[in-house]
């Protein structure tokens, strides 16, 4: 059928709980009702990154990007847009700096230094119909690779491309894929880890909600590669849209014989399965989810043995991350010169991020390695919320660390952020403000990582426990000097002796901070004060002369511990108040003071 | 559903499936298109734009052109359509267009680059 028009609706998990598929629904109904649908087709596609403005609508081929969509605004697009031509402009988006009306994407800020490898397919494709993504030049880079390139041709072209690991690790993925096919055995195994367990990261969910025929593609390019018949997919079960659609892809694939025996017609086979996880952070460490692949308790192993020798099931399995695989199909179809053109010298391409936190435009975003981080938080970002002072960037999820202004300049890639007392992670990018309390942000993290510990190693299951406990006396203003001496020893003795990544990176939070915000942790030492404002039990409510004796801060108090006689000024009892802050928000004088 | 066997069969599959996208893709590479607008608004409607729009549509399919609806063009006697070469802000404005004018802005104006009767020059915003 030759459309005219196409509306395509977000349909990532952020826009679905913003009843996007409604939406679709309301559309799909106006559309019928004005005897527009032989001209007119809806499709519900992946994820456009602009999470902040969600759902997102647009419209083609004009590109009006309409942001905040609401079910009842489908009768006003079609009547006014579809039928008419008039762009419906309160849905418009507005440059918040400029002010400026923007209804094409590209020139938004948002999107203008972007540049879409990973998630090129992602809110363009419908991702439930093969042939969307066929039509993209899907599955023809592995027509490519079984027709006209040998094995160690195409480890060579993911080598010589210098794609390196997004899981976090940053390996180079050709190297890895090389090892792997060297391994000598009957069978062997590709594994994408889609367990994705840093708090606040969706990278890898978005790409197989919106995109998941890549994944399928590339994996079948890795088992071509190294030599492997079987794919496995471990995916956290809390994702169930992403599984839904990719076992979708698979079926399809298989149905449409780019899976299973014969590849375009050649001797290779390939299938794969899906496993799930049950959500556990440590899952993600490439031994412990090998282990709970095999029905084992989710623990890590020391490495050597790498997986590339003995992995699943002992057999040598190429353990790749769902954004590395993304990159793979246009690494083989443009070639590793073109990707090497994109990027550092020693991290080419791109990376996607999720921003997060204290900034105008949270939602999922590509950039060419090399950005700097004020780019992505000023320019892509739109800034910091309220207009509001940076604090501190947090990159790397709880492995990494906090940066600060002075790291702003800083191109992002692998090695930068490791030289900055930080690290890639898999890309999560949490923003804070002058209102975020550092000790507090270390605390969560380890708040974290303590409880995802899986507890095999004492230094990780013990170290991270007396962590959080000295932070905890930290923040609750009962630590000494010496415990912040404590905090950074403990720290480095966890990193040198845990057995896996989770242990070794979990101080790296804590340590950033200590170097970053000395000063933050000494005012909580030493003065009992919580310079953001943050920390509870470190707050005191004072009531001062403005007060008029209303009563409204008693009435509220829960516990009752704001005495005076009305019309007189009131005072607060320390020792009992509890400091829900109900007094300060009930207080209508600013008579209350919060220090 | 079709079984692919072969490198061929992937080609021409994808052939197929780029019907399904393809109005995507005129606005992914809408720079590098000719655009026609066409004037979509009450008074273009009730003189026939829509017609208009649709034979245009069709003319053109196929061809590095994309044809696109608007409210109103200007102060010009309607269906108007406005036509703009890729990349550029001057415009070509063609009022009181019927099917057969389209045909000729099409074929004359469009893909041999002559000047035809009743071409009005403008701007695009
Ligand atoms: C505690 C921990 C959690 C991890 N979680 C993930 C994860 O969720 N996804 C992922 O791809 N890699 C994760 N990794 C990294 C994997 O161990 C492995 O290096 C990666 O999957 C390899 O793929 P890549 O080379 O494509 O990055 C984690 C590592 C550690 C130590």
């Amino acid at each position: 059928m030759n459309y005219k028009m196409q509306i395509l609706v977000c349909g990532g998990t952020g826009c679905l709980s913003s009843e996007s598929e409604q939406i679709v629904k309301n559309l799909k109904h106006e559309i019928k009702k004005n005897n527009l649908t032989e001209d007119v087709r809806v499709i519900l596609a992946g994820c456009f990154g602009f999470c902040e403005k969600g759902p997102i609508v647009k419209i083609l081929p004009d590109n009006t990007f309409y942001t905040q969509v609401k079910p009842a605004d489908a009768a006003e697009i079609i009547e006014r847009h579809i039928i008419r031509g008039h762009k419906v402009e309160r849905l418009l988006f507005v440059e918040p700096e400029t002010q400026e009306v923007i209804s094409d994407s590209k020139h938004m800020n948002f999107y203008k230094k972007q540049q879409r490898i990973a998630l090129r397919n992602c809110g363009f494709i419908d991702p439930s119909d093969i042939e969307e993504y066929i039509a993209r030049d899907g599955y023809a880079a592995l027509a490519k690779a079984v027709t006209e390139m040998t094995r160690d041709e195409v480890v060579a072209e993911v080598k010589n491309s210098g794609l390196r690991g997004r899981g976090g690790g940053g390996f180079s993925t050709g190297l890895k894929w090389e090892f792997a096919k060297k391994s000598v055995s009957d069978e062997k195994y590709v594994i994408c880890n889609a367990d994705e367990g840093d708090p606040g990261a969706f990278m890898d969910r978005s790409i197989l909600e919106g995109d998941p025929h890549s994944i399928v593609e590339a994996m079948a390019i890795c088992g071509y590669a190294i030599g492997a018949a079987e794919g496995r997919v471990y995916i956290r079960a809390e994702y169930p849209l992403a599984i839904t659609r990719l076992q979708k892809a698979i079926d399809d694939a298989r149905a449409y014989g780019l899976l299973g025996k014969n590849i375009f017609g050649t001797d290779f086979n390939f299938d794969i399965l899906l496993s799930f996880g049950a959500g556990a952070f440590v899952c993600g460490e490439e031994t412990a989810l090998i282990h709970s692949m095999e029905g084992e308790r989710g623990e890590p192993t020391t490495k050597p043995p790498f997986p590339a020798e003995s992995g699943y099931w002992g057999k040598p399995t190429n353990v790749n991350n769902v954004e590395t695989l993304a990159n793979i199909p246009v690494i083989l179809l443009k070639g590793s010169q073109w990707f090497k053109t994109i990027g550092t010298e020693k991290s080419s391409g791109t990376k996607v991020f999720a921003l997060a936190g204290k900034i105008n435009n949270v939602g999922l975003i590509e950039v060419p390695m090399g950005t700097t981080l004020r780019e992505v938080i000023y320019e892509i970002g739109g800034g910091i919320k309220d207009d509001r002072q940076f604090k501190a960037v947090q990159t790397g999820g709880p492995s990494g660390g906090c940066l600060t202004e002075k790291d702003l300049d800083t191109p992002i890639d692998f090695d930068n952020l490791i030289t900055k007392g930080s690290m890639m992670g898999s890309g999560g990018m949490i923003v804070m403000d002058e209102t975020d309390c550092m000790p507090a942000v270390a605390k969560f993290y380890l708040e974290f990582t303590q409880e995802e510990s899986c507890g095999k190693c004492t230094p990780c299951r013990i170290g991270t426990r007396r962590l959080l406990e000295l932070l905890e006396m930290i923040t609750d203003g009962k630590a000494e000097m010496r415990h912040l001496d404590e905090l950074r020893r403990l720290s480095r003795v966890i990193c040198d002796t845990a057995l896996c990544g989770l242990g070794q990176t979990a101080p790296n939070p804590v340590l950033s901070t200590l170097d970053a915000f000395w000063d933050e942790y000494v005012a909580h030492v030493k003065d009992h004060k919580c310079p953001a404002g943050r920390c509870e039990k470190l707050i005191r409510y004072n009531i001062n002369d403005k007060c008029i004796g209303c009563t409204a801060c008693a009435r509220k108090c829960p516990v009752n511990c704001i005495t005076g006689e009305r019309k007189q000024k009131h005072e607060i009892d320390q020792e009992k108040c509890i400091k829900c802050g109900a007094c300060y928000s009930a207080c209508k004088f600013n008579a209350i003071d919060k220090m | 559903m079709p079984r692919i066997n072969s490198v061929e069969d992937l080609k021409k599959l994808k052939e197929q499936a780029l019907d399904k996208i393809a109005v995507r893709l005129q606005g992914e590479d809408i720079d590098s298109l000719t655009q026609i607008y066409v004037g979509m608004d009450e008074s273009g409607m009730q003189a026939g734009a829509k017609e208009v729009f649709h034979h245009i549509w069709s003319a053109v399919s196929g061809k590095p052109v994309v044809v696109l609806q608007t409210a109103k063009i200007g102060d010009f006697k309607e269906p108007a359509i406005k036509v703009v070469r890729p990349g550029q802000h001057a415009a070509t404005v063609f009022e009181g267009v019927t099917i057969d004018k389209a045909n000729e802005v099409i074929s004359e104006f469009v893909e041999k680059g002559n000047p035809i009767e009743g071409m009005i020059a403008a701007t695009h915003e």
